[in-house]
């Protein structure tokens, strides 16, 4: 068991690329199932719990060899939103060094669009883990776009087009996800549906190895484009008016693209997570 | 110049409110256990079992009220103590009232006017998050 501070790298060198993406598109749509709102004023909150995960990409754990194995850890974290004139800066503990830069550029009663800048796709280091030192540090990426999110009932639909400004991969995003949220008395549970397609760059970026990378465990490899799917499902009960109890499971699957290349051992990734959040 | 002065009236009527609101004065109580129920965000229904706990020196007829309904939780006849447990579920601050009522006065009647308020316990809803209104159409151009 180790465990994960953020602010700081530990966290981010883990997450793969498509998890990561999930917890930073999680920031929105899923930060306001978690907490049953579809608009928040700023907030600050730290947490920590202990989480069991399963990151099935080379390089995906600091200290694994193997990254088809699940992993527990205990997680330390901090999560905050902040608001100034329509401009928003938000960050939560999953997500950690990937913050999402928005302005709200339109907004109805049950509707908003606002134009985004965020890091979605993970850092993380193949040649860390033995016999695939022929392969580069992949880099986090810089996203620009456009985010459209429509609000009905305790129902969330969200929409967005991003491309990569980072020119690592110049690649084009499209996402979609729809959430929903019930209250059972004191508890609050949330669902999330969601896709992600990923174009060609941006995957072969990410999981494709270039002929100067190629070693036995790793051949030449182009990948195509996919779309990764994902769920989660979690609850939440505040326990006084500054600390929330949490959990939550969610599940992404990679497509063939994905599962192809010598840097991944599974179709599925998942995270289990349990812990108490704490409302400045 | 503007004289101020309570009539005689008034005066009688604060000095007796005072009087039956103060539980001590009476050796009246109403406690309410837990005090406080917490939702996760501003303006969601709050869900808590509230144990009510009152206390009288004199024999009597007792029947405990909640802000949000217009009759008696319960009444007690020629008793000096109860309790009961009640399922709260609001939105809004509960305030309880043990009141005296006259012996053949009926639990279905909203007869609160004529009966006297001994003792009040509130159970306060707060929350985790606050929220505010979605906005109304606008339109941003930095």
């Amino acid at each position: 068991m180790k465990i994960t501070t953020v602010p700081g790298t530990a966290l981010a060198a883990a997450l793969c690329f498509c998890l990561a993406s999930q917890f930073v598109y999680a920031t929105d749509i899923a930060r306001e199932v978690r907490q049953q709102q579809s608009e928040t004023t700023g907030f600050l909150e730290a947490n920590t719990g202990i989480q069991l995960r399963r990151i099935p990409i080379i390089g995906g754990e600091d200290d694994s060899e193997n990254p088809e194995d699940a992993h527990v850890n205990v997680t330390l974290g901090l999560s905050g939103r902040l608001e100034w004139r329509g401009f928003f800066i938000e960050a939560v503990r999953e997500s950690s060094n990937n913050g999402i830069l928005g302005y709200d550029a339109w907004a109805n009663e049950n509707n908003r669009v606002a134009l985004v800048i965020t890091s979605q796709l993970g850092e993380y280091d193949p040649a860390t883990v033995p016999g695939y030192e022929t392969v580069r540090r992949r880099k986090n990426d810089l996203q620009f776009g456009i985010r459209s999110t429509h609000y009905k009932g305790n129902n969330i639909i969200q929409l967005e087009l991003l491309g990569d400004v980072s020119g690592r991969n110049e690649g084009l995003m499209a996402s979609w996800q729809f959430g929903r949220y019930w209250q059972i008395r004191n508890w609050n549970t949330h669902a999330l549906i969601g896709a992600r397609y990923f174009p060609s760059k941006t995957l072969n970026y990410y999981v494709g190895i270039d002929a100067d990378e190629v070693s036995p465990n790793t051949p030449q490899y182009q990948a195509r484009s996919g779309l990764v799917s994902m769920a989660e499902v979690g609850a939440a009960i505040p326990l006084n008016e500054n600390w929330v109890f949490r959990t939550s499971f969610s599940a992404e699957r990679f497509p063939d693209s994905v599962v192809n290349s010598p840097l991944i051992t599974a179709r599925m990734s998942y995270v289990v997570e349990a812990g108490f959040h704490y409302v400045f | 110049m503007k004289t101020n002065y309570l009539c005689p009236i008034t005066l009688l009527a604060v000095i007796s409110t005072m009087g039956v609101s103060t539980a001590s004065a009476q050796g009246t109580s109403l406690i309410a256990k837990p005090d406080k129920c917490v939702s996760l965000r501003r303006g969601q229904l709050c869900y808590q079992r509230i144990n009510l706990n009152w206390s009288a020196d004199i024999n009597g007829r007792y029947c405990i009220m909640a802000s949000d309904r217009p009759t008696p939780l319960k009444c007690w006849s020629n008793s000096t103590r109860g309790k009961i447990i009640y399922s709260l579920e609001s939105t809004e601050n509960i305030d309880f009232q043990l009141i005296s009522t006259p012996e053949k006065a009926d639990e279905n009647t909203n007869n609160s006017h004529a009966d006297a308020v001994l003792s009040t316990a509130t159970v306060t809803i707060a929350w985790v998050y606050n929220t505010k209104s979605r906005n109304r159409t606008t339109w941003r151009l930095f």
